[in-house]
């Protein structure tokens, strides 16, 4: 016990008593502990014991709270983790439902953009192949204006785009495309034919105005050659009419109040006639050419000619189309002409007839030879001049005037052989003065105004001799017969007929001679008169031969010299011939007598000759020389005689005595 | 651009042989000169559009051959002239004289109202000049003539002897003294209205 109690003892001493435990456990005590009785005192005890359960039974009560507070939060938080899963199973399984949805869109994203590019690619296409509102809209206005010919314009862009990649690939749309391009192109090229129709009527009057429209539409009817050329033969046929209207006019009525006065006013002149309708129809070439240059100045392709038998009849706008699948087709149509020419030549088609009628009725009236030459070189002049006008050699106005030059042209030969004929048949004979008879002189007269108009003409130098020679062939070989015809005709001796040949061919030589193209001509000529001159010449010599006497002599001479019929051993030098002297007639008497007539001939004549033939040569170059040849002759005749004389195998005696002159005196005393 | 002109005048230019026609028409339609110009052929033809008093003009102009020799191709051309240039050589007293014969045809066979202009060419060859001014300008009063001197070679006064020409026959087409149709000479190109032309051929459908 005391051990206890000591430690009891000793707890107490060991209290301290200013230990805050102390002072709080007292300061406790003093809230409950307020009365200081045994009783209390006793109690005390369990009163703090009492007090310590009460507030172990607080405690527990409120841990028993706060248990079930853990409870419920563990509660709570057992359904958090529960949500919590399944939220996280959600989750996990919108990943990965996520994840398709992110694969899908990064996929759409790209599809978007793919197609973003093929939506460019069709607008590029869609401009590329495809006609613009605007443009399509252009194409169905009812005026076709520029915008109308832009839009053709793209079709045929697109056509011939559509074409190139038809060989490549894409077939198929291709072929859409084109077909439905084609027919855009088909309507907007009926519109555009219809309407070109329809303005090319303004072409009606001979000055017409032109639409600025027309240039460009018949530009883009190039793509549509029949369909061009259709539009071309209206061209060409309006104006036609209108130049054959204003031709007849200008002929028949002349300008309003009749200045300037109708072409038919000088009828009956036909040069001036002629040569005014000529006129006419080349200053309207000229202008029409200029006209109808301005109408096609864009049109630079071939037109094939015209075939009657397959196209007038029905026009088929697929023509060209159709025709480009037809090899043998195009292989028919091979010629193929300027549109120009196409044009101009159509536009003067109407005239042919007027004019050539109006030739025809010239022709009636039997114009002169010499007229009718104006007339077909004035053809001809202007079928020349009319080719150059416009370029191109296949002209319709150079053909009609062609035509009808040749129609001339066989009337000037007929008349001309008939002209001659008729000459022929009464033949004038030359008169005394041996000149070329009236009809002679009147045909080389007509072909020395043929050769001046043919000279004045437009004939290029190289073909004149050949364009001309017909004409020379049908009067100069007619004349040389008719001057043959006149002279055999009559009974004129033969010196005199070779003076009248000369004479006839030495006027129409000189009426040829100053011309390069009658060159030919010219020599022939002068052969001919020269074979007359050696006629004349020798007639004219034997003749004053024989008057002068010694022909006979001559003669005998000529005939021993020569060798003699029956005594063909001898000649000059044969030692054993008989001597003239002691031949018959070449006695010295008679020699000498001749010679005596010789002299007083020439002696009387004062040593001029009379060569009267030879006088009637009208030129005097061809009668001096002919004179000269005749006197050279006699000298000569002289000569040989009196060589024969004095050649002592002769046996003449005194031969000189016979001879008053020698040779050359004769010679100085006749030349 | 197709038609850009009003009127069509007709001109054509005669004188003897060598005075210079062709020249003066080469210098005034294409501004050039072409000296040993080879003689015409019968007839040359060249046009130039003109401006007189606003109005655009065609001048078609036909050249004529000086040589007698194509006299009867030549006179058909002065059918319907509206100007006719009568050109003689100033140095050359001979062309001087004989422009009472062409005056003679060019009266003859033209409308009274052609309008003739004389022209004395080759001014340049001034010390050469055997014509004088005053004489041929006497001429000319005595004629009715307008007249000038000129020069193809240099230019001078050929563009006035054309320009000058047309202005009269304009003058006198505003006077209502010609008559607008093609064989007159003077016609009328592109129309101020469209619409009577464009009828026209409406009529002669029916």
């Amino acid at each position: 016990m005391n051990t206890t109690l000591s430690r009891k003892i000793q707890k107490v001493l060991e209290i301290k008593l200013d230990s805050p435990e102390l002072v709080d456990s007292l300061n406790e005590l003093t809230t409950f502990y307020s009365n200081n009785s045994i009783n209390a005192r006793r109690n005390l005890r369990n009163d703090i014991e009492r007090r310590a359960l009460d507030i172990n039974i607080q405690f527990l009560d409120q841990f028993t709270a706060l248990n079930k507070c853990i409870e419920d939060i563990q509660l709570d938080y057992e359904d958090i983790k529960k949500g919590f899963s399944e939220v996280r199973n959600h989750l996990s399984q919108s990943k990965s439902s996520f994840s398709n949805v992110l694969q899908e869109a990064k996929k759409l994203s790209y599809d978007l953009k793919e197609i973003e590019e093929k939506e460019k690619m069709v607008n590029d296409f869609l401009v590329k192949f495809k006609l613009s509102d605007e443009q399509e809209q252009a194409l169905q206005k009812k005026d076709i204006d520029a915008s109308f010919f832009e839009a053709l314009k793209r079709l045929s862009d697109i056509h011939k785009e559509c074409k190139s990649i038809l060989s490549v690939t894409y077939q198929r749309p291709t072929y859409e495309i084109m077909e439905m391009i084609a027919q855009h192109q088909e309507k907007a090229f009926r519109k555009l034919y219809s309407s070109v129709k329809e303005i090319s009527k303004s072409l009606q009057v001979e000055v017409p105005d032109i639409d600025k429209i027309l240039p460009a539409a018949l530009d883009a009817l190039q793509e549509r050659p029949s369909l061009l050329s259709h539009c071309l033969d209206d061209i060409g046929d309006y104006r036609s009419r209108c130049i054959s209207t204003s031709f007849i006019t200008a002929l028949t009525m002349g300008g309003p109040n009749g200045t300037p006065r109708p072409i038919e006013i000088n009828a009956h002149d036909p040069l001036r006639y002629i040569g005014d309708m000529l006129a006419w129809i080349h200053q309207t070439l000229a202008f029409e050419f200029e006209l109808v240059s301005t109408i096609i100045s864009k049109v630079n392709i071939l037109i094939p000619i015209k075939s009657t038998l397959n196209k007038s009849e029905s026009l088929d706008f697929n023509e060209d189309l159709v025709q480009n699948n037809n090899n043998e087709e195009q292989q028919q149509i091979q010629q193929q002409i300027k549109p120009i020419e196409k044009v101009i030549n159509a536009s003067f088609d109407l005239i042919c007839k007027p004019f050539s009628c109006r030739i025809e009725q010239v022709l009636h009236s039997k114009p002169s030879i010499v007229i009718l030459y104006k007339m077909i070189s004035l053809l001809d002049f202007y079928s020349r001049i009319c080719s150059s006008v416009v370029r191109f050699k296949s002209s319709k106005v150079s053909e009609i005037l062609n035509t009808c030059k040749n129609v001339c042209l066989s009337q000037f030969y007929s008349q001309i052989k008939d002209q001659f004929e008729k000459a022929q048949r009464v033949p004038t004979n030359p008169t005394a003065d041996l000149l070329p008879t009236l009809d002679v002189k009147d045909s080389i007269n007509r072909l020395k105004e043929l050769i001046t108009t043919f000279n004045t003409s437009l004939v290029p130098l190289e073909e004149r001799e050949e364009e001309f020679k017909p004409v020379l062939i049908a009067t100069v070989d007619p004349i040389v017969n008719l001057c043959t015809t006149s002279v055999t005709t009559s009974k004129l001796p033969l010196s005199h007929m070779a003076v009248f040949m000369i004479n006839c061919l030495s006027q129409l030589q000189s009426v040829l001679s100053a011309y390069d193209f009658t060159r030919d001509r010219v020599e022939l000529l002068a052969g001919q008169i020269d074979a007359h001159m050696d006629t004349l010449v020798e007639e004219q010599t034997s003749e004053l031969l024989n008057l002068l006497g010694l022909s006979s002599k001559l003669g005998i001479l000529q005939y021993h010299d020569m060798g003699g019929t029956d005594d063909t051993l001898s000649n000059v030098n044969n030692p054993q011939r008989t001597p003239f002297s002691q031949i018959t007639g070449m006695d010295r008497i008679s020699i000498k007598q001749a010679i005596r007539q010789f002299d007083t001939t020439l002696e009387s004549s004062f040593g001029s000759l009379p060569t009267h033939a030879l006088e009637k040569i009208q030129s005097t170059k061809l009668k001096n020389s002919a004179k000269r040849s005749v006197l050279n002759l006699i000298v000569q005749a002289y000569s040989s005689l009196y060589s024969c004389i004095i050649d002592p195998a002769n046996q003449y005696e005194e031969p000189f005595s016979i001879f008053q002159y020698t040779p050359d005196q004769i010679k100085k005393m006749i030349s | 651009m197709s038609f850009p002109y009003e009127y069509i005048f007709k001109y054509i230019i005669i004188g003897d042989m060598g005075v210079g026609k062709s020249c003066l028409l080469h210098q005034f339609t294409e501004n050039k000169f072409v000296p040993d110009n080879p003689h015409t052929i019968g007839v040359e033809f060249g046009t130039r559009i003109v401006d007189v008093n606003n109005k655009k003009i065609k001048l078609q102009i036909w050249d004529t051959a000086g040589q007698e020799r194509f006299r009867a191709v030549t006179r058909s051309y002065y059918r319907g002239a509206a100007g006719a240039l009568l050109v003689y050589d100033i140095t050359r007293r001979i062309t001087y004289n004989h422009l009472t014969n062409w005056l003679t045809d060019a009266r003859n066979l033209t409308n009274p109202n052609t309008v003739i202009m004389l022209i004395g060419n080759k001014k340049d060859l001034d010390g050469q000049r055997d014509v004088t001014y005053e004489e041929a300008s006497t001429f000319a009063k005595q004629n009715g003539l307008i007249f000038v001197e000129s020069s193809a070679k240099t230019g001078e006064n050929v563009e006035e002897a054309f320009l000058k020409t047309a202005r009269l026959i304009f003058q006198s087409v505003q006077e209502g003294n010609v008559d607008l149709i093609p064989d007159g000479g003077i016609t009328k190109g592109n129309n101020v209205l469209p619409t009577p032309p464009a009828e026209q051929p409406k009529n002669c459908q029916c």
